[in-house]
């Protein structure tokens, strides 16, 4: 929840304060549940950004 | 920010393999485009599948996209530093982009349809041209508690990526097991899976998930957390232990 952003503010707070002050155990929960997130990011179907996005995205950086 | 300076000093030593796509981070934070093709090519089409699934309209997703991978450009070498999964920061990142965006259309669709409301009733008319979903969805929010969103914690994320990354091979080793994962995930109790899911794709916070099934808070706080508990203990069985009868 926290991860993404589904916390209320107060919650979500407390939370980052704990974490700044580097708990390990809390740390590795929390890359555990980033884990989490891509295994369900999976459930999503694949699909090809249209033809130009790429190029479009490349050039972009190339002109900065 | 990616150095100006390519001097090809962090490439593989081995030419002929495949690079990771750990060490493309690391030539994308030397400012090479053609390695951020590179990783655009194997994960731009999971990251654009999540996108759509949250956001439903494929151009909001197709915008979304190119932010992310602006956003993996520009902080390319704080991730390559955490030796971390560049995958699992994607969808990570996809998600919350996605959530924000999800989040500033409802709050900008309230507005249009309070004052769009206040209007036609000073016409006496009813508001025109509204599909179903979207009275249905303002609807929905009309009902919910004023919820303030954490809009904060990307930034803390994205700032401490050390934190949360996952390593690559703790990914990998997901990538290599998720048929069984997935069909753990699968035996979820159904109430459980009903409110992850309005969390997950359709940025639901808690109070709202309460306030849409007419349900106590507590009662969905906890069905939440023991959603999330049985995903860890699934994980735990199927990466972990492999003793679980799955």
């Amino acid at each position: 929840m926290f991860l993404l952003g589904a916390l209320s503010e107060e919650d979500s707070l407390q939370l980052r304060e704990h974490l700044s002050r580097g708990c390990e155990p809390c740390r590795e929960r929390l890359k555990e549940a980033a884990r989490t997130v891509y295994l369900l990011s999976l459930s999503a179907k694949p699909v090809s950004p249209g033809p130009k996005a790429k190029a479009d995205l490349l050039r972009s950086l190339k002109n900065k | 920010m990616p150095s100006e300076a390519n001097t090809g000093s962090s490439r593989p030593s081995s030419a002929n393999k495949e690079p990771t796509m750990e060490e493309l981070v690391g030539r994308v934070a030397n400012g090479e485009v053609e390695a951020l093709g590179s990783l655009y090519d194997q994960l731009a089409p999971k990251v654009l599948g999540l996108l759509i699934k949250v956001l439903s309209s494929r151009s909001d997703a197709e915008t979304a996209l190119q932010e992310v991978f602006l956003r993996l450009w520009k902080e390319a070498h704080d991730i390559a530093q955490t030796k971390g999964s560049v995958a699992a920061w994607l969808a990570l990142m996809a998600w919350h982009a996605a959530f924000q965006r999800l989040r500033a259309q409802r709050a900008a669709a309230t507005r249009t349809a309070q004052s769009s409301h206040r209007q036609s009733h000073a016409k006496g008319e009813k508001p025109a041209n509204r599909s179903v979903a979207s009275a249905r969805r303002e609807h929905k929010h009309s009902t919910h508690p004023t919820t303030k969103y954490d809009s904060q914690t990307l930034f803390f994320l994205a700032a401490s990526p050390q934190l949360w990354m996952p390593r690559p091979e703790d990914i990998a080793l997901v990538n290599a097991r998720l048929g069984l994962l997935q069909r753990a995930f699968n035996q979820m109790p159904k109430p459980q899976r009903g409110a992850l899911e309005l969390v997950l794709f359709d940025a639901r916070t808690e109070f709202e998930i309460a306030a849409q099934l007419g349900e106590p808070l507590g009662r969905v706080n906890a069905g939440l957390r023991a959603a999330f508990t049985f995903l860890r203990h699934r994980q735990h069985a199927v990466l972990g232990t492999w003793t679980a009868d799955i």
